[in-house]
């Protein structure tokens, strides 16, 4: 009973130590392979400590519940010997019990545990157990462990077996096939159990199914060692820049994680055709690939996996059909036989490759291909970054270069302003640029210093209108200074000069000389005044002129005598000469006339020089001027027994020119071809077009001229010295002035001769094509009454035929009084008006007909053969001709006229006076000549005194307003046909003022401000309204 | 009555010149030396023609011809101008103060008297 008792005792302490050491057992199992981390194996020792706890209080609680029974027990048996063997049977139960416990607890750990004596044979199986057996529990215990776990397995397990039977402890791992076939790994522990004495007396093994565990432990360093890797990639990348030397390190790193020998990395060259190879890694022998180049269309393998950017495996290189025999060599070379292709893509593009060799067959797993896809994705981005990075670096680079050009810019621009500044503000003249919305853009400092004197302001963005007083103070025409800026301003076009007067502080003459200024690329960026101070320059231009007056007259008058006297006695007017006495008197009259010549030629020189000779340009007929002056020289030609003769041609066209000038031009030389051919000789005039001009020349078969004698000829005052011209007498300006008058026109004159065989002077004028086609077009206006004055009956005649062929209505006047008295009584639409009279009283009667109010508006053509062009213009003719008048060229003239609406002399009504003014400039420009008045009333009486052909009527005015004065206006004979274009300064009336107007005549209404062409067109509007009429 | 023509021309030798080769034609000729003194006299005396220097001292030319138009008593007697200045502004500004003709000076004494009785010609019509 006692032996039971402790017996029973030793067993709750077996069992006791068992679970003890099985919780050892647990925790160490759980530490050892499930736990990584420490706190994971603190976590799996406290979950095992607490599991063992629960277990170790509940048996605990179980063992002294039933060491306490079995005292009791032991107790009573003592007491009673019937109650043993109920005792024994108790003290059974409750080991049987106690058993059952350690199953229940044992089948709550998910281990296989097994329990076996040193014959091998099972003493107890936990449920998991039996599972993986396949057997109940009961059908194993006190089987032999051969027999449960098959002989294959056993023949694995038996030295462990063997060895914890020995009292060692064991642990192994070891895979079997799982229930589906599965590999699974197991981990093993085998722990002895001893007896008191030491003896082994069993075994406990515990089994675990570390599959799962073991897999993700081989995951686990795969992303170790692929993080280390991509890690020295990345360092790799960070060391440098160069995408070689990154390449490289990864071809090293990458060979050496998957364990090959060698690598190579790829680049796409710009055309994606072919690979270089950049990087060579091999682990023996030097590199062989470096600098290789793979086409990618005979290397089919290579080109797949750039195209498809896909990894490509190559079982044997050394025989791969898909790649070129070259590549194969290279294998073969290389010993490698597999190799994987991964691309390197960045941004979907693949850049390359890597391969990696391997030099047996190899067959590449998933891991490997993912591992190197990763370590490409990786290399790729660095690359990229690499690219990115210098791309960065050279973009900086550039942008630091670009910022310095934009400083050097700036620099050189601030140089430049300061040049041009420092360059404007050094010249006298005073500049002003403003712009098109009239503000001043810049001014240098001597425009500042005409305006405000001593005390420059800042004017840059003012308008010049904000210094009407000082442009009131300063300007003779303050209002015409400041319409001519404000109308020019916008012009992008033109260039003018015009003078400017200045009267404070002192007075000061301006050449104003405008341009537009435009940027290389034609932006227009305003206009640009100049005003060059020509004060002094006017006033030695005065005084040249005042001398050459003072010269030539006081020349003038002993000479009036000289000639007189001579003449005088020369006539027999105070008796009878001698021959001897004639002869001396004739050269002292020829010497006279040299002296009145070189006078006339002095005046001419001096005007040319001063650029007061202005060309009247018109289409002539070069033939009829040669003729003409041919025709004047005869005489002396002939009397000198030479002989002329005339080569023209009718195909030679008009040219542009001055007929006076012309005339000039042609009589100096034909006079110089006369004095300097002997008696005798031949004179030859040419004529011919030749491209856009056309050429006369005057030939002579004279004395001729040395080349340097050519070379001086058109110089002033000079002369050749030999005997002819010293007999033909000259002053030495003729050809100068020649010269002058053949530049004006915009043609040369050259000479070519030889001494002794004669001259040719030939000279060039420009052709009249598009200009004479306009000029002498049919215009003729047939009904229009002309009026023809002239005292010669025949040419009178001549021109009445041929007005009245062209359908004129032609009256005709032998005299001035005549022609007054006509001109009064006909109204006609035009007068033409001989000027050379012999007492020159044409321009008397012009005079009378502009004096009078009645006859003043009718426009005049003067007919002339030496007509002075400006005294006929300032005594209001429109236009003038020269006599010979021919057919076509009267016809264009006159139609000309009559078509242009002579009528150009325009009222303007308005209260407004500087409004009026501003209205007159425009008008002005465009040719007409301008009235003015001031209110409705003055306005009247002007139209009715001045005949205008057009009046501007302003709606609003003091005592007679616009209205009125158009009623006034229509009321009257003399002035109902006039045409009027009325302004107004009220928008918001405009309506009410235009049903006003419209109440008499709808008529053209123009709202201020208005622009040139606003004006244009209302004027254009009125006047075709008028012809309607 | 013989017509009467007044001839002003301060240089003495042009001045003579002029009355000879007019006094030849059988004009009377009434004298001036200057331009007031020739105003005065054809205000008195009523010349059928002036001939007038454009140049004189005192009042010129141009002026005695512009007091002679302004006058209703002297309107109607013609002047022509002499002037030894070619230019055409003097010669328009003369022909503009109301002188029927001008001659440039020097002149030949023929072309004097024809320009003188062609204006005493048309005067007469």
């Amino acid at each position: 009973m006692h032996n039971a008792q402790k017996n029973k005792t030793r067993q709750a302490m077996t069992i006791w130590g068992a679970i003890t050491l099985l919780y050892f057992l647990l925790t160490w199992v759980l530490a050892q392979f499930v736990a990584h981390t420490t706190q994971e194996r603190i976590l799996a020792a406290l979950a095992t400590t607490i599991t063992y706890s629960v277990i170790a209080v509940m048996l605990g609680q179980q063992i002294i519940r039933e060491a306490d029974a079995a005292y009791r027990q032991l107790q009573a048996s003592l007491a009673s010997e019937r109650a043993k063997e109920a005792e024994r049977q108790q003290a059974e139960a409750a080991l049987r019990r106690s058993r059952e416990e350690l199953a229940l607890v044992a089948n709550g750990i998910p281990a296989l545990i097994a329990h076996a004596d040193v014959n091998q044979r099972y003493l107890f199986v936990n449920q998991a157990y039996a599972a993986w057996v396949g057997r109940p529990a009961s059908e194993i215990v006190g089987k032999t462990i051969r027999e449960v776990i098959g002989e294959e397995l056993y023949q694995v397990s038996q030295p462990y077996i063997e060895a914890v039977f020995k009292g060692e402890h064991v642990s192994f791992e070891r895979i079997v096939k799982g229930k589906d076939g599965e590999a699974r790994v197991q981990n093993l522990l085998f722990v002895p159990h001893f007896d008191e004495k030491g003896n082994v007396i069993a075994a406990f093994s515990l089994v675990m199914d570390i599959t799962e565990r073991k897999r993700a432990e081989e995951q686990l360093k795969a992303n170790l060692r692929e993080t280390l890797l991509l890690n020295s990639v990345i360092a790799a990348a960070a060391s440098t820049l160069d995408p070689t030397m990154v390449l490289q390190t990864i071809c090293q790193e990458l060979a050496d994680a998957l364990d090959l020998p060698q690598a190579i990395a790829g680049l796409l060259d710009d055309a994606h055709e072919r690979l270089n190879v950049v990087a060579d890694y091999r682990l023996a022998g030097p590199s062989t690939a470096l600098n290789v180049t793979i086409p990618l269309t005979e290397n089919a393998a290579t080109r797949e996996s750039i195209e498809q950017r896909t990894p490509v495996v190559i079982a044997n290189l050394q025989s791969e059909t898909r790649e070129s025999l070259e590549m194969r060599a290279l294998a073969r070379q290389r010993g490698t036989i597999s190799m994987l292709i991964i691309p390197l893509v960045v941004r979907h593009q693949a850049i390359g490759i890597l391969a990696l060799e391997a030099t047996e067959p190899h067959t590449f797993t998933r891991e490997e291909i993912t591992l190197a896809q990763h370590v490409a994705a990786t290399a790729s981005q660095v690359l990229d970054n690499a690219r990115l990075h210098t791309q960065l670096r050279q973009e900086l680079e550039e942008r630091k270069r670009a910022d310095r050009q934009l400083q050097d810019m700036f620099t050189e621009l601030e140089h430049a302003q300061t040049k041009a500044i420092a360059t404007l503000d050094a010249t006298s003249d005073g500049m002003l640029l403003i712009a098109p919305d009239r503000r001043i853009l810049s001014a240098n400092r001597n425009f500042c210093a005409l305006f405000f004197g001593d005390s420059p302001r800042e004017i840059y963005g003012q308008r010049l209108a904000d210094y009407r007083a000082e442009i009131e103070r300063l300007f003779d025409d303050p209002a015409g200074f400041l319409a001519m800026v404000e109308q020019t301003a916008s012009d992008r076009a033109g260039q003018f000069t015009q003078l400017v007067t200045q009267r404070a502080p002192h007075r000061r003459e301006f050449q104003l000389s405008s341009s537009p200024v435009l940027t290389r690329r034609g932006e227009y960026l305003g206009r640009l005044y100049v005003f060059h101070d020509v004060t002094h320059e006017r006033e030695v231009d005065r005084m040249k002129t005042e001398f050459v007056s003072m010269v030539s007259h006081e020349l003038r008058t002993p000479l009036t005598s000289i000639k007189g006297y001579v003449d005088l006695l020369a006539a027999g007017e105070v008796g009878e000469v001698t021959p001897e006495q004639r002869e001396f008197l004739d050269i002292v009259k020829t010497n006279a006339d040299r002296l009145v010549e070189l006078i006339n030629e002095l005046l001419d020189i001096s005007r040319i020089e001063a650029g007061r000779i202005e060309l009247r340009r018109k289409a002539l007929d070069i033939n009829v001027l040669i003729r003409q002056v041919a025709d004047t020289m005869r005489p002396q030609i002939k009397a000198k027994e030479q002989h002329l003769t005339l080569d023209l041609t009718d195909e030679t066209p008009p040219v542009w020119g001055d007929a006076d000038r012309v005339i000039q031009i042609l009589t100096n030389l034909l006079s110089n071809a006369y004095k300097y051919t002997p008696t005798g000789g031949n004179v030859t005039i040419t004529a011919r077009a030749r491209g856009d001009y056309a050429r006369v020349e005057v030939q002579d078969s004279g004395i001729g001229l040395t080349p340097d004698d050519q070379a001086k000829l058109f110089t002033k005052f000079f002369r050749a010295k030999n005997r002819a011209t010293q007999e033909a007498g000259g002053t030495g300006l003729g050809l100068a002035i020649t010269r002058s008058l053949v530049e004006l026109h915009g043609g040369e004159i050259t000479v070519r001769s030889e001494p002794g065989r004669g001259s040719t002077f030939s000279f060039t004028l420009p052709l009249a094509r598009q200009a004479i086609e306009k000029e002498i077009a049919p215009t003729a206006q047939p009904g229009k009454r002309i009026l023809v004055v002239d005292d010669e009956p025949d040419i009178a005649r001549l021109i009445q035929r041929y007005l009245e062929r062209a359908g004129y209505r032609v009256f005709v006047a032998h005299n001035g009084k005549d022609a007054l008295q006509l001109a009064q009584n006909e109204q006609p639409d035009l007068i033409t008006l001989d000027i050379i009279l012999p007492d020159c009283d044409g321009f008397t009667v012009l005079e009378w007909l502009k004096g009078n109010s009645a006859t003043r508006p009718i426009p005049v053509l003067l007919l002339s053969i030496m007509p002075d062009e400006q005294q006929g213009k300032l005594l209001g003719a429109v236009d003038y001709l020269t006599k010979p008048v021919n057919e076509k060229e009267l016809l264009a003239h006159v139609g000309k006229i009559l078509e242009q609406d002579h009528r150009r002399l325009v009222l303007i009504v308005d209260d407004d006076a500087e409004h009026r003014q501003l209205v007159a400039t425009h008008l002005r420009n465009a040719g007409y000549q301008t009235l003015q008045a001031s209110d409705g009333a003055e306005g009247v009486q002007r139209a009715k005194q001045d005949r205008p052909g057009l009046i501007l009527l302003d709606i609003r005015m003091p005592k007679m307003d616009g209205v009125a004065a158009l009623r006034a206006l229509r009321g009257d004979p003399a002035t109902r046909a006039v045409p009027v274009v009325m302004m107004t300064a009220y928008p918001n009336l405009l309506e009410e003022d235009r049903s006003i107007a419209a109440e008499l005549e709808p008529l053209p209404l123009l709202s201020k401000p208005f622009t040139a062409e606003q004006l244009a067109n209302a004027i254009a509007q009125a006047l075709e309204k008028g012809k309607a009429l | 009555m013989t017509v009467r023509i007044l001839v002003a021309d301060d240089d003495p030798f042009v001045r003579r010149l002029i009355i000879f080769t007019l006094k030849k034609r059988g004009y009377t000729i009434l004298e001036a030396t200057d331009g007031d003194a020739a105003l005065a006299r054809i205000r008195q005396e009523k010349p059928d023609l002036a001939v007038l220097d454009v140049v004189m001292p005192g009042l010129t030319g141009i002026e005695v011809t512009r007091a002679l138009a302004q006058d209703q008593t002297t309107a109607a007697i013609p002047v022509l101008l002499l002037s030894a200045s070619a230019q055409a502004a003097e010669i328009q500004a003369g022909l503009a103060s109301g002188a029927v003709s001008y001659l440039t000076k020097p002149f030949e004494p023929s072309a004097l008297w024809e320009r003188v009785e062609a204006i005493l010609q048309r005067k007469i019509e």
